[in-house]
């Protein structure tokens, strides 16, 4: 998986999973994904933003300045080639945790 | 001290974000989301100074946040097309001097001097444009109402002129700009229902009518297009409620009847339209122009007379008819192109706003072309930045650089839902802050 920082990757693939619910504001974000996350991914807003707006140059998500408790927020959304993106990492994700879970419950031999 | 403690890291992260405009819109989504942290803190028991400064600590080292912020956020300028229009600014600039020494006009130098003068308006409307900040017209309410009646007025002022003055021109070049104002008034709409985009439809062929009262029925038939085009595109964007096959409809169907209406109420145009479906009736006059020019067989007559409008026809006359099939791939991979990257462009207003200021070049060359072959009703307004006067120059470089500038300010660009974003000055800006609102002033940096 991608390590770089702003590159869309493991991260990126929660934020864009987030998003496929329903729109959200960046707070909004790192709060729903320590509580699904049960505080295994607690985010910095310093990381956050970077990254969000990574994916809104590559086209995966679009945002847009809306209200909310009187305060204007910026909403990001995910757009279509963002659900084939966020589809085709949660492939490789599975093909990577299936390889990892097979290596250590012993895996299946070939050729033994 | 908590306020202090937000408005130094705020500093920080902004100090290391070089472009100017993008530090307003990015210091605010920081400062509201240690707003958003700093109330969740209070929820918890924190009394409201310590939670803000909590808040601030959670957010990570500024100056990290700051970089990552900058390597993103930096003005898209897109060199390549601004080249392109230079480079066919100097083509037209030396293809209608080379066609005056070729037709011996006695007036070649002092035209060329005068295009020469052309050029350089455009190139520095062009540039004026470009690096302005056209997020100007969809963050203020009033700006594109205000733009539109600016040009309305002055079409105006030029038609109560006409007995003195030929306000035609000038209510022609006035017409073309209308698009943009009208692209930025539509993103105001985004949301509403039929009556809107119906609203839309009908101003789009209301609009531009100062043209087709002076008569520039082709002024008026490119304004109309495009804004149609762009209210098509809007809709196709989903921007309306109630689907979007309806609102083109309810966009497109009662703008186009009564743009035919119009048309059909045109004494000149029915007359027009009737040589062009049978120019043998008219032998002596328009059919003989559309007879030859579909034949091909084009006399030097014509070039005399009014060489910008058969500036093509006078090159397949001097190199062949192999011009046309050229010119025709060129402009549609050209147009292609473009139209490919606006529809790339991250925020959906900058989509219409580039849109708008795209297609009345477009349509032009379009026309252009199809009546250098014989085959448009419509006469020609002008080959953009190849043919034609100062006027066309200065108005086609202005629709240019609204399109470059949209490219540059894209990634500040937003969607608002009916809210009026915060202003992004260069040096200072004021936050909103809890109850308050935080003043954030840069010093030139040394």
């Amino acid at each position: 998986m991608p390590r770089e920082k702003n590159q869309p990757g493991a991260t990126g693939m929660l934020l864009l999973s987030l998003l496929s619910r329903r729109e959200m504001y960046g707070y909004e974000m790192i709060a729903a994904l320590r509580e699904r996350s049960n505080h295994v991914f607690d985010l910095k807003a310093g990381t956050l933003y970077p990254l969000l707006h990574g994916l809104e140059q590559r086209g995966w998500v679009v945002s847009r300045d809306g209200e909310a408790g009187g305060r204007i927020r910026r909403y990001y959304a995910i757009t279509a080639s963002g659900r084939a993106a966020l589809q085709a990492q949660k492939e490789r994700w599975d093909a990577y945790a299936a390889g990892v879970r097979g290596v250590l419950e012993g895996g299946v031999t070939c050729g033994a | 001290m908590a306020r202090e403690a937000l408005q130094e890291y705020l500093e920080a992260a902004g100090a290391e974000i070089r472009w100017r405009r993008a530090r307003g819109p990015l210091l605010r989504e920081l400062s509201d989301h240690i707003a958003d942290q700093a109330a969740e803190f209070q929820t918890q028991g924190l009394e409201e100074g310590p939670a803000l400064e909590r808040a601030v600590a959670e957010m990570g080292d500024p100056a990290a946040v700051g970089r990552d912020l900058d390597r993103l956020h930096r003005p898209q300028n897109r060199w390549g097309l601004a080249l392109g229009v230079l480079l066919l600014l100097l083509a037209g600039l030396l293809l209608q001097h080379l066609a005056a020494r070729f037709l011996q006009d006695s007036e070649a130098d002092a035209y060329f001097r005068r295009q020469g003068f052309g050029v350089l308006l455009a190139v520095g409307v062009l540039a004026g444009l470009w690096f302005s900040d056209c997020t100007l017209l969809l963050r203020r309410r009033w700006a594109a109402p205000a733009a539109l009646g600016v040009l309305l007025a002055a079409c105006l002022a030029g038609w109560l002129l006409l007995p003195w003055y030929d306000a035609m021109p000038v209510c022609t070049y006035l017409t073309l700009l209308m698009p943009v104002p009208y692209a930025a008034l539509l993103c105001r709409l985004r949301g509403q229902g039929g009556g809107a985009v119906l609203l839309g439809g009908l101003l789009a062929a209301v609009l531009p009518l100062p043209a087709f009262l002076v008569p520039s029925t082709t002024a008026w038939a490119v304004s109309a297009g495009t804004m149609l085009l762009t209210l098509g595109g809007a809709a196709g964007l989903g921007w309306f409620s109630g689907g979007r096959g309806k609102a083109l409809l309810l966009a497109w169907g009662p703008a186009l009847a009564l743009g035919v209406l119009l048309l059909l109420q045109n004494p000149g145009f029915r007359a027009q339209m009737a040589v062009f479906f049978h120019p043998q009736r008219d032998p002596f006059g328009a059919g003989f122009l559309y007879l030859t020019l579909r034949e091909g067989r084009i006399f030097s007559d014509f070039f005399s007379s009014n060489a910008c409008d058969y500036f093509l026809a006078f090159l397949a006359r001097v190199l062949g008819r192999w011009v046309f099939p050229a010119a025709s791939g060129l402009l549609l991979l050209s147009a292609g192109l473009l139209l490919r990257r606006t529809a790339r462009l991250q925020s959906r207003p900058g989509k219409i706003l580039a849109l708008s200021a795209l297609l009345p070049l477009v349509l032009q060359a379009g026309l252009y072309l199809l009546f250098n072959l014989g085959w448009s009703p419509f006469a020609p307004l002008s080959l953009p930045f190849l043919s034609y006067g100062v006027g066309y120059l200065a108005v086609n470089a202005a629709l240019a650089g609204v399109h470059l500038s949209v490219f540059r300010m894209d990634s500040l660009l937003r969607d608002s839902a009916g809210t009026a974003p915060l202003r992004p000055r260069p040096g200072q800006w004021a936050l909103p802050l809890g109850r308050g609102t935080l003043h954030i002033s840069y010093r030139p940096r040394a």
